[in-house]
């Protein structure tokens, strides 16, 4: 029997609910018996942290595939990831910190919660587009299929069914420097289809300037505008997909030596050590 | 004025025979043979006479003491007659490693770390030229040239009470070639023999023609397997010893379709789909007179019904499936009698042993658990069924329900389909013309959850010598990508042909490996793997030179999904998902399909 997604979202939820309840009237007995609470709170911060760290070496590392997929692992991230972002409200006592160390540490933990929230949006509603567009195209052949196109944009140039002025214009001004060029940056942030409409729109005003036999070369042109775009969008979406993932690994090692250098530094200053 | 048209001669069946040019088989000394001498020539059509199928469609092979002729488990798609010597049928299992296969082997947790941390930095890094010891497989060129795995020390691994004797004028092999089944026993040469190796096209004309080979070989199988089989069949049991063997006597053997289906399969799955199932062999069709029960024994049948002017597709049968037994049901409880509610159609090649109506009528319906059990069960079929289909509105005006009962288990999920959705209907269609039905662990990813990490790609290549087993591209079926990993096939028709044996199906696992010590590159299996699954690799050593034989030629392996057999967590792909996108699934599990499909 194969569960249902929504199924599992609910019985996880509602066993973070319980833990999380759990946590809070512990924190909460600790405060009232005039213990202080934010080492316990702490710790488990960072025992929540290590483990949220740890999915990346199971990643990483094949041997450890027999602890478990890959997919109860993230589900594990997800759910400890929450876990710890309500967590580090308790610790901080729901306002903002107020030393330097305190201040970069709770400003790196939010951006690794933030890009881990997007990660999660991202990563559900991203593949939907991609599959959307048709066609698979994997990342790393993306220059592959770029050159490509052009070699099929350089044979219609010298196609002698082709040899027509206007069309060649188009082809050697407007097109190979659209098929050749990358996509500008905010492309690549919030990609749209400006710039293939607009190129569509000029093959369809130059119909009325071509014979009825060059007019024949006007279809594959606007497939050869469409493949490249679809090229651009698959890019820019799947390179979204792998930049969030790279930030929240970078960021994942900036947090957990400031949290390590917290500890101690609580603790020297504790006079525990 | 130009010519339009090239004439060409027209392809023959015969224009490349079996025998290699250089030694064509000598027809006059095989007609002497006592099997081809007590055959009417005149019996044989003229276009395809008897001279002509030895000529073209057999080879003359030598043997050696100890060699290999068949592996038990292998697929072939020849038999062989000896024409002298002894070969020797060996009556045990022998170990996979004996017969030149790669036994499967988990991996501990140390080992998996040790190969981690002395992973080679280039991929596909293999230790040629291990002595024969550590290969655990002799192998040798026969005078044909081809390379033969031989036994060593035979009487130490088989004693004589494990062999039986065949000698000159026996035939072995017909059954597997004839119904693409694995072999059922190892034959090895005993001495110095010499057969005559006949391919199955040839086998299958010369039992069309010459009686006492059908009959040798129906009674040979009657005689051995089928009683067997049936005994295993659900729908016989019951049944005491007399009336199974009543049964057994009138039991038709059918086969419909290309044996080679594989041959022609890339241009096959172009056509449009329509034109496709028109292509298919018809065994039944809807509203034609009732021919009797079906079971089927090797293949997939394709179950339709008309629609407008085409056929939908409603299911797919394979192995063990059975159909017909509805309409006998129902001609036994009413009288009347009731045509095809389905048209079955043969996907590749399909063996049928048929069951006419008045055995199933005389013996298998009073063993039946109750008549009025098994029509209250039909008529919940049925129910699902009309339901179903009356809840579309095409079904209203162009689609008929069957207007019987559905005894068979398969119209279970006949009535289970959600005929209403397109999508299911596409996706169902899609799945049987692609022929991806044939799948035992086909790779599918949801393109909707996968986001083009590549991790499953990673993880396969770090457990498999630094290249991934598969290639994250392949056929998509609505947004479900079935990829070109290797499926470990119900027909896996990339078996037929590995001259060493390399390649073969783990008995107790029923995964398709390669066993690297023996494969020697020729690319048959690759080849012959209608979905593109299996690729050949160039392969370098410990110093990461490229391997080259004497003529400067690259070295080359076959590689192709093992299943991660000797990883103990399973399939490395699957668990590197993080997005549980991908999964290893049995393509004739329709309802665990149907499930994952529509999570």
């Amino acid at each position: 029997m194969i569960e249902p997604f929504w199924r599992r979202r609910v019985r996880h939820a509602l066993l973070l609910l319980l833990v999380g309840l759990v946590l809070f009237m512990w924190l909460s007995w600790q405060a009232a018996q005039l213990v202080r609470a934010s080492f316990t709170s702490g710790y488990v911060l960072l025992f929540l942290i290590l483990v949220l760290a740890a999915y990346r070496w199971r990643k990483r590392w094949p041997p450890l595939q027999r602890l478990g997929s890959s997919a109860t692992w993230l589900q594990i991230h997800i759910y400890v990831g929450l876990a710890a972002f309500a967590l580090f409200w308790l610790h901080v006592g729901f306002r903002w910190p107020l030393g330097a160390l305190e201040q970069i540490l709770a400003t790196v933990f939010l951006l690794i919660c933030g890009s881990g929230f997007y990660g999660l949006y991202v990563t559900r509603t991203v593949p939907r587009k991609l599959t959307a567009i048709g066609g698979e195209v994997i990342f790393e052949q993306i220059p592959v299929h770029r050159r490509q196109l052009v070699q099929r944009a350089e044979a219609l140039a010298l196609d002698p069914k082709n040899q027509c002025d206007i069309l060649l214009s188009f082809i050697e001004q407007r097109l190979l420097p659209f098929l050749t060029r990358g996509r500008s940056l905010s492309y690549l942030a919030f990609p749209n289809g400006k710039t293939r409409r607009a190129l569509l729109s000029e093959v369809e005003n130059l119909k009325r300037y071509l014979t009825p036999d060059h007019q024949a070369c006007t279809p594959p042109l606007q497939r050869l505008i469409q493949d490249k775009d679809d090229l651009d969008f698959h890019q820019a979406l799947q390179g979204r997909l792998k930049g969030w993932l790279f930030i929240h690994v970078c960021l994942t090692g900036v947090l957990l030596a400031l949290a390590i250098l917290h500890t101690l530094l609580v603790h020297v200053f504790q006079g525990s050590l | 004025m130009t010519n339009t048209v090239k004439i060409t001669a027209r392809p023959q069946r015969w224009d490349q025979p079996f025998a290699d040019a250089a030694q064509p088989c000598d027809v006059s000394s095989l007609l002497a043979l006592p099997l081809f001498r007590a055959m009417d020539a005149q019996a044989f059509p003229p276009q395809i006479p008897l001279e002509g199928i030895l000529r073209n469609d057999t080879r003359v092979v030598d043997f050696e003491d100890g060699d290999i002729i068949i592996r038990e488990g292998d697929y072939g798609g020849s038999a062989f007659l000896i024409i002298s010597g002894t070969v020797g049928v060996v009556l045990k299992s022998l170990p996979s490693r004996l017969l030149g296969r790669s036994e499967p082997r988990t991996r501990s947790f140390a080992e998996s770390v040790r190969e981690w941390w002395n992973r080679s930095p280039v991929a596909e890094v293999r230790q040629l030229g291990r002595s024969a010891a550590d290969r655990n497989v002799a192998s040798r060129r026969g005078r044909d040239g081809q390379v033969r795995v031989y036994l060593q020390d035979i009487p130490r691994i088989i004693s004589p009470q494990e062999i039986e004797s065949m000698s000159a004028g026996e035939l072995f092999g017909e059954m597997a070639a004839l119904t693409r089944s694995p072999r059922s026993a190892t034959v090895i040469a005993q001495g110095r023999c010499r057969l005559l190796e006949i391919r199955w096209q040839g086998l299958r004309e010369l039992m069309k023609h010459a009686p006492q080979l059908r009959d040798y070989t129906a009674q040979q199988y009657r005689q051995h397997s089928l009683q067997v089989h049936l005994r295993e069949t659900p729908l016989f049991h019951g049944l005491d010893d007399a009336a199974l063997e009543a049964v057994t006597r009138s039991v038709q053997f059918q086969s419909f379709g290309d044996f080679e289906w594989h041959q022609p399969f890339r241009e096959a799955i172009r056509q449009d789909t329509n034109r496709q199932i028109d292509s298919e062999p018809l065994i039944a069709q809807e509203g034609d007179y009732l021919g009797g029960l079906y079971m089927i024994r090797s293949g997939f049948v394709r179950v339709s019904r008309r629609r407008g002017a085409g056929h939908q597709t409603l299911t797919y049968l394979g192995k063990g499936d059975y159909f017909g037994f509805s309409e006998i049901m129902e001609l036994a409880s009413t009288g009347a009698n009731v045509p095809w509610q389905h048209s079955f159609r043969a996907i590749g090649y399909v063996d049928l042993l048929l069951v006419p109506t008045t055995q199933v009528m005389q013996f298998i319906l009073p063993n039946w658990p109750t008549p009025e059990e098994a029509v209250s069960r039909g008529r919940e079929n049925a129910a699902r069924v009309s339901q179903t289909l009356a809840g579309t509105a095409l079904a209203k005006q162009t689609f008929t329900a069957p207007t019987i009962n559905l005894h068979e288990p398969w119209g279970r999920s006949v009535a289970q389909q959600p005929q209403s959705a397109p999508a299911h209907q596409q996706r169902l269609e899609q799945f049987v013309q692609q022929r991806l039905i044939n799948g035992e662990q086909a790779m599918l990813i949801d393109l909707d959850r996968c986001t083009r990490c590549d991790d499953c790609v990673r993880a396969c290549a770090e457990t498999h010598q630094g290249n991934p087993r598969f290639v994250r591209t392949g056929p998509i079926v609505g947004h479900h990508m079935v990829a070109h990993a290797c499926m470990h096939c119900t027909d896996p028709v990339c078996l037929i042909g590995c001259p060493t044996g390399a390649i073969g199906r783990e008995h107790a696992t029923g995964v398709v490996q390669i066993n690297d010590d023996t494969c020697i590159g020729c690319g048959t299996c690759a080849q012959s793997c209608p979905y593109d699954n299996i690729r050949m690799v160039e392969i370098f050593d410990d110093a990461f030179r490229q391997q080259v034989d004497e003529r400067q030629l690259p070295i080359l392996k076959a590689t192709k999904c093992d299943l991660c057999v000797d990883q103990s967590g399973g399939p490395a792909c699957v668990n590197a998902c993080p997005h549980d996108a991908m999964v290893r699934i049995n393509m004739r599990e329709t309802d665990v399909l149907s499930q994952w499909l529509d999570r």
